[in-house]
């Protein structure tokens, strides 16, 4: 028995980085942005909350930090995408790249380490539940909420599937989305706060490790749905939990096997085989008035 | 030829812009710019050994690079190039190390073999887009994820030298016979013919382009699919065929890397650095041309091999070249940005 609830525990906090990414990605996206960046942006808000909680001793200010180092990165992918019409997939390949470089750059600048910062403080825990993981499923729950019962949500969903529709009643398409890909790098900051000052207490190099892709994974395969990608998470994240424990039960299989799950089940989503998932319309498409 | 020559200009002026920023950088953490960029180039070029190692960080570029654009042609954005360039590395270092004399020639064999890995694994994600209309982007990175988990089976298990209970998780080296001869060997950089093959590539690439029905209807597809079916273009073949032919050149730059002697002919761990993802930068840099795809390749390189000599030489940390990249990068995807100001500019006069 107590092994189960290990595992339940395990599965919770190991999902919700992802989740809440998958969160932000859901927000980009649904407002008609591609967001591949969310690596990048979960790697920034890692590396801003470990500094910040570090500068500051407060690991509070840290989770606010690491939430406004993956919004500003996020601004950058929104004006290229919205304002310079850019193309989505080479910024956030660009982000991607700019803070695997930049966080190790800052790492030498300021501590002269390559490898990790010192150690900072932590972020508090209720019942032995980091408060980000507590927040994450907060704001989860919330963007059910949001994105259904809100106007800017169902406005947001109109700018994703018809740009020119909503344009046409009145809706700042731009404003909109400038919002939506805010929002998707402020909620992979925390993801990536929770990776240094909730899991562990310090940065250290390339920590996101894929966990930005598995939110675009988990976004796909919860088809874009605030409730899917809770499931999807949850499922990933006891991929991850349960991997010891599938081990020795199957010790036929070898671990790397289990680390695929999730990127073959989402292929096998966007295949059809598992239920078909579909993009928001208007995705990745940038939206010029002038020549609709 | 205005627009041909503005064309030119963006990643001209990218890469002035970033250099620039890199400048301000440098001179922020209160070091003098020009002497950090001296070392910079004088690590990247001065020397028979700059250059060879220069030229070796190129070789897989090019080819990621090559594979990036010929995706980009047939309309489709390959972010797979990194899992090509590990199923054709694996390829590579598994036949190349466990087959012994295969009788005709080995490297050949090896090399075909190590280019339909990498065909067979992109040609997964062109036959979804073809046959199902799976966005190539998703399923690419997908690919690439399955790729990095199958790579670390394969090195600790059945690839692994002295079997499952080995030392460490990597190959055995290539046989003899299927290794890539060296080009410089006095230099010890290991530059080796995969350079030259490299260069063939991206003539091939262009020959394809410009000279043959395929490469016209790969063209014809990637500007216009509904047009081109209509035409009576197989799409669909197509579509699949580019992916696959993609995934053969990333996977050459994989096969180079263990063939060419860069980790003593064993694929180790971490031997496929960020190959594929550089390639979409060199792609993007050498505006979907194969001879900028070359020119970039050799421009990031000297960047890499010219950083680690900085940092050796100054205070900048090395990861300022990624950096730079990475804003490279931004600046080409805000294109739109040069012309923006242009047009303001001429509004303004």
């Amino acid at each position: 028995m107590p092994i189960i609830i290990s595992i339940i525990m395990a599965t919770i906090r190991q999902a919700a980085p992802i989740l809440i990414t998958a969160i932000g990605g859901m927000f980009s996206e649904i407002s008609g942005v591609v967001n591949i960046g969310l690596e990048g942006m979960m790697l920034m808000g890692a590396f801003s909350a470990a500094v910040t909680s570090y500068y500051t001793g407060s690991p509070i200010l840290g989770i606010l930090g690491g939430m406004m180092a993956g919004g500003l990165t996020a601004s950058i992918h929104a004006v290229l995408s919205i304002k310079y019409k850019g193309n989505q997939t080479v910024s956030g390949v660009a982000i991607n790249l700019f803070a695997s470089g930049f966080t190790v750059f800052m790492l030498r600048v300021l501590f002269n380490q390559s490898g990790n910062t010192p150690t900072v403080p932590k972020a508090p825990a209720i019942f032995g539940v980091s408060i980000i993981v507590v927040l994450i499923y907060i704001i989860a729950i919330w963007s059910q909420f949001f994105l259904y019962k809100t106007t800017t949500g169902l406005r947001m969903r109109a700018v994703g599937e018809h740009p020119l529709a909503a344009d046409t009643v009145g809706i700042d398409v731009a404003k909109i989305r400038y919002f939506g890909v805010i929002m998707s790098g402020v909620f992979a900051g925390l993801g990536g706060a929770y990776l240094s000052i909730g899991a562990l207490s310090q940065f250290t190099k390339e920590m996101s490790a894929g966990r930005g892709f598995i939110a675009l994974a988990a976004l796909v395969f919860g088809k874009w749905t605030p409730k899917g990608v809770l499931a999807a998470s949850l499922l990933f994240g006891f991929a991850d939990a349960g991997q010891t424990l599938i081990q020795q039960y199957v010790d036929f299989i070898p671990p790397q096997f289990i680390q695929m799950i999730p990127y073959i089940l989402t292929l096998l989503a966007l295949a059809g085989v598992v239920g078909k998932a579909v993009a928001p319309s208007a995705s990745g498409k940038p939206y010029d008035k002038n020549s609709n | 030829m205005k627009t041909k020559i503005q064309n030119a200009m963006v990643p001209v002026l990218a890469v002035a812009i970033a250099l620039l920023i890199g400048a301000g950088i440098i001179a922020y953490l209160g070091e003098n710019p020009l002497n950090a960029y001296y070392y910079l180039f004088k690590g990247a070029f001065m020397g028979e050994r700059a250059i060879a190692r220069t030229l070796l960080e190129a070789t897989p570029m090019i080819f990621t690079g090559l594979s990036v654009l010929f995706a980009f042609k047939a309309g489709m954005f390959n972010i797979g190039g990194q899992g090509q360039v590990i199923m054709g590395g694996l390829a590579a270092a598994a036949v190349g190390a466990f087959v012994q004399n295969i009788g005709i020639n080995n490297l050949f064999v090896v090399l075909i073999l190590s280019g339909l890995a990498g065909f067979a694994w992109a040609a997964i994600a062109g036959y979804l887009k073809a046959k199902l209309g799976v966005h190539e982007v998703i399923s690419t990175i997908m690919l690439n994820y399955i790729a990095m988990s199958f790579e670390q089976y394969a090195l600790n298990y059945p690839l692994k030298q002295g079997g499952i209970m080995g030392p460490s998780p990597q190959t055995p080296p290539v046989m003899m016979a299927s290794r890539l001869p060296q080009l410089i060997p006095s230099t010890k950089e290991a530059l080796n013919v995969g350079f030259i093959l490299a260069i063939i590539a991206a003539i091939v690439v262009w020959y394809i382009f410009e000279k043959t029905i395929l490469g016209y209807e790969i063209k014809a597809v990637g500007h216009n699919p509904t047009a081109s079916e209509n035409a009576g273009i197989n799409v669909a073949r197509i579509t699949a065929l580019s992916l696959g032919i993609a995934g053969v050149l990333a996977a050459l730059g994989g096969a180079e890397r263990i063939l060419g002697g860069v980790g003593q002919y064993t694929y180790r761990q971490g031997i496929m650095a960020s190959y594929g993802f550089d390639g979409i930068a060199v792609a993007l840099l050498g505006k979907n041309s194969p001879v900028g795809a070359v020119l970039a390749a050799i421009l990031f390189a000297c960047l890499r091999v010219g950083g680690r000599a900085m940092q050796f030489n100054t205070t900048i940390p090395s990861q300022i070249v990624i950096i730079l990249q990475s804003i490279i990068i931004l600046l080409i995807a805000a294109e739109n940005m040069f012309k923006f100001f242009l047009e303001r500019k001429k509004v303004s006069e």
